[in-house]
């Protein structure tokens, strides 16, 4: 555990004194009541926290797939805030690659083309695409099973296709929301050292919103909300990483692997229930 | 069953808050049964009155034909009619899915889990039909003002009488519990509900060998036209329908590979694997028009006999005349049937399919896109089988035609246009479903 801040990085993605706020009157909720992030570029952050406190909101609003009550997103120095639907829309599908629990692969499609269908989206030409989403899931232990259903594959090597999906397009920052919640904790922690390896060969920043300290772990620093504010950070030890299960090592041969480190001080422990978010938020 | 009727009294009261996506499947769902109960009435009534006139004393000679050709039309609308329901039904439970697999895990049984089902059918189907036999009622004054064998018809006799209302709300309640019930089964099996998806099966093509044969049956068959009657015209036109409801999903599967192997755009693509993954529910959408746009591309040829100009005698030429009318009638209501099992249809793939809507939708998917490709997969099939169909008939006209009747190429443009906005009608439908993908990937 290294208790202090590494040295000022640049700032890649930020928020600034982010506000939002749910209904109107006295039963308004504030699920985010003023947060200020920086995130720097390949690096990775896990916003954890307990139900309601504020975690999906905020990489909602990181996103921009939400615009916040007040405050500002900064990307690449630009506040998305302020941007049109439409911008955000392609910022995203541009910018921005995402992973979350399920419910994400199209079942029609197989596997080599539902990840590449960030690509043809952007109007690259198909086989180009599919040839380029390939590769991907070649790099993620997936080749031979281009041509899969989504219903033909495990969990682990469905979520590993919305990985490449989600790489596909060479992103900024990869957000990922609750990624091993419908997986059991061999095959999460599979899927997290292939995530964070896969980000760090891209040069990807990633954000995971979890309430799971072992996902958590996975990522370089720890993020703790709690009713709608940072309530503190977490940095992991330079270079460690947490021991992928062996059938995933073969599959990431180029991420370093490190004794798993001793438990981190848990954030934010869930002492109290927090607010239920309105609108399906906090899933 | 008490606690079956108890617990979906209580559902029930719970999904009724105005904030429930639910309730906009359940308006659909109405709205499918009551307009499929309204044209069955109305189709039953059209059938009663040819019927009545037939048995009136001093009918004309023609009056049988005129009930057998209404029987015909009756008989093409039947399948519309019964997708239309059966739609309707498995949007009736599409929303439900998560939630009735939910109850299994906690503990209900299969039995209960399919009651729920039927009572939620039920009350849905009850309620589309009886509002439907409202707008039976509504129609009757428009129907009315049809012209068949010289005269409009009596509001009287577009009345089909209490048993036959009775009997239509019966049918559409009946199939509304056979359809929840069959789409629910998965749900029923296994308490997680999940329904993966696999590489579908490709369809055989013995359905292909079919249509060859049936077409060279049709061939030996028609050549002899003038010495078979009309019910065997009636019995044909039914193993007709059989065999395109064999071939049109191996047609539909064909196309959407093509399709697909020929896409370059992400909508294309979607729509493609779409027709290949259920070539028969695309079908479904576009098969009933097809069919009737063919009959009514048979049935405008008559018209050209019924001018003054042809030599038919007053009667004939009223009779022909008329023919070609319920051709184009048929086609209208087949068309606006299809709209509507093509709206619910699609808004059913899309409730099914929310959570990849919303996460594409997050992930920065224009919805337009998404959009495109439902329209592609309702448009490419309905081009091919409408295009086909419209293609043959005029295969038909264009023989007639050329035999010293140009002046009659309205009749033509007639056809065309009939069939353009039938076909419309079904994208509209098809475009209809776009309010749904907005309400579900809502943040």
């Amino acid at each position: 555990m290294q208790p202090t801040p590494p040295p000022p990085a640049p700032v890649l993605l930020a928020a600034r004194s982010l506000q939002m706020v749910y209904g109107t009157g006295p039963t308004a909720t504030h699920a985010l009541a003023g947060v200020d992030l920086s995130i720097a570029p390949a690096e990775s952050v896990a916003i954890m926290g307990p139900s309601g406190s504020g975690k999906t909101t905020l990489l909602h609003c990181l996103a921009g797939i939400v615009r916040p009550t007040s405050g500002s997103v900064l990307w690449r120095e630009q506040d998305i805030a302020s941007l049109k639907d439409t911008q955000r829309t392609a910022l995203r599908r541009s910018d921005f690659g995402f992973v979350f629990q399920s419910g994400q692969l199209l079942p029609e499609l197989p596997a080599v083309e539902n990840a590449a269908l960030p690509l043809m989206l952007g109007g690259m030409p198909r086989a180009q695409a599919v040839a380029t989403a390939a590769v991907r899931l070649g790099e993620l232990g997936l080749a031979g099973m281009e041509d899969r259903r989504p219903g033909e594959l495990s969990g682990g090597q469905a979520q590993r296709v919305a990985i490449a999906r989600a790489l596909v397009g060479s992103p900024g920052v990869i957000f990922a929301d609750e990624p091993t919640g419908a997986l059991d904790q061999t095959t999460g922690a599979e899927v997290m050292a292939v995530l964070t390896q896969a980000a760090a060969r891209s040069g990807a920043a990633l954000v995971v919103v979890t309430h799971d300290p072992t996902v958590a772990r996975w990522c370089s620093r720890t993020v703790a909300m709690r009713d709608g504010l940072v309530s503190g950070e977490f940095y992991a030890p330079t270079g460690h990483q947490p021991t992928a299960p062996a059938t995933q090592q073969a599959t990431a041969p180029s991420a370093p692997q490190a004794p798993a480190p001793a438990p981190q001080q848990a954030p934010a422990p869930q002492q109290a229930p927090a607010p239920q978010q309105p609108g399906g938020q906090g899933r | 069953m008490t606690a079956t009727w108890s617990l979906w009294r209580l559902l029930r009261r719970r999904g009724a808050s105005s904030s429930d996506p639910q309730r906009l499947t359940t308006t659909l769902a109405i709205i499918a049964f009551a307009v499929a109960t309204a044209l069955l009435l109305v189709v039953l009534g059209g059938v009663g009155a040819f019927v009545d006139r037939a048995a009136a004393p001093g009918a004309d000679a023609d009056a049988e034909s005129y009930v057998m050709f209404a029987w015909i039309a009756s008989g093409l609308l039947v399948v519309p009619l019964t997708t239309l329901g059966a739609a309707a039904a498995r949007l009736a439970v599409a929303r439900r899915d998560a939630r009735l697999a939910a109850l299994r895990l906690a503990g209900a049984s299969t039995g209960q889990v399919t009651g729920l089902t039927v009572l939620d059918a039920t009350a849905q189907a009850v309620t589309g039909a009886l509002l439907g036999v409202v707008g039976y009622l509504a129609l009757i004054p428009l129907v009315s003002l049809l012209r068949f064998q010289g005269r409009t018809f009596e509001l009287a006799e577009l009345w089909t009488g209490v048993p036959i209302i009775l009997a239509a709300l019966a049918a559409v309640v009946l199939i509304a519990v056979v359809s929840s019930t069959m789409s629910l089964r998965r749900v029923a099996i296994t308490p997680l509900g999940v329904a993966n998806r696999v590489q579908p099966p490709g369809l055989t093509w013995l359905r292909a060998a079919v249509a060859v044969g049936a077409v060279i049956v049709f061939a030996v068959v028609t050549t002899s036209f003038g010495q078979v009657g009309l019910s065997v015209i009636g019995v044909m036109l039914v193993l007709g329908f059989t065999t395109l409801n064999l071939v049109g999903p191996f047609t539909v599967w064909v196309v959407g590979r093509v399709t697909a192997h020929r896409a370059r755009t992400a909508a294309t693509l979607l729509a493609g694997r779409r027709m290949i993954d259920d070539p028969k529910t695309a079908w479904r959408s576009v098969g009933g028009v097809a069919l009737a746009t063919f009959i009514a591309g048979l049935a405008s040829i008559t018209s050209l006999f019924s001018s003054a100009s042809s030599g038919a005698s007053p009667e004939d030429a009223q009779f022909l005349g008329d023919v070609a009318t319920g051709g184009y009638l048929t086609l209208g209501i087949a068309g606006l049937l299809a709209a509507v099992s093509t709206g619910v249809m699609q808004a059913g793939n899309v409730i099914a399919q929310r959570e990849e809507y919303r996460a594409l939708s997050l992930a920065g998917t224009d919805l337009r896109v998404l959009d495109s490709a439902r329209m592609r997969e309702t448009f490419i099939p309905l081009v091919v089988t409408v295009g086909t169909s419209a293609g043959f008939a005029l295969l038909f006209m264009l023989p007639v035609l050329g035999a010293g009747m140009i002046a009659q190429w309205s009749v033509v443009v007639q056809f065309v246009v009939s069939v353009g906005v039938a076909a419309g009608l079904v994208l509209a439908g098809a475009a209809a479903s776009r309010t749904v993908v907005r309400e579900v990937v809502r943040v």
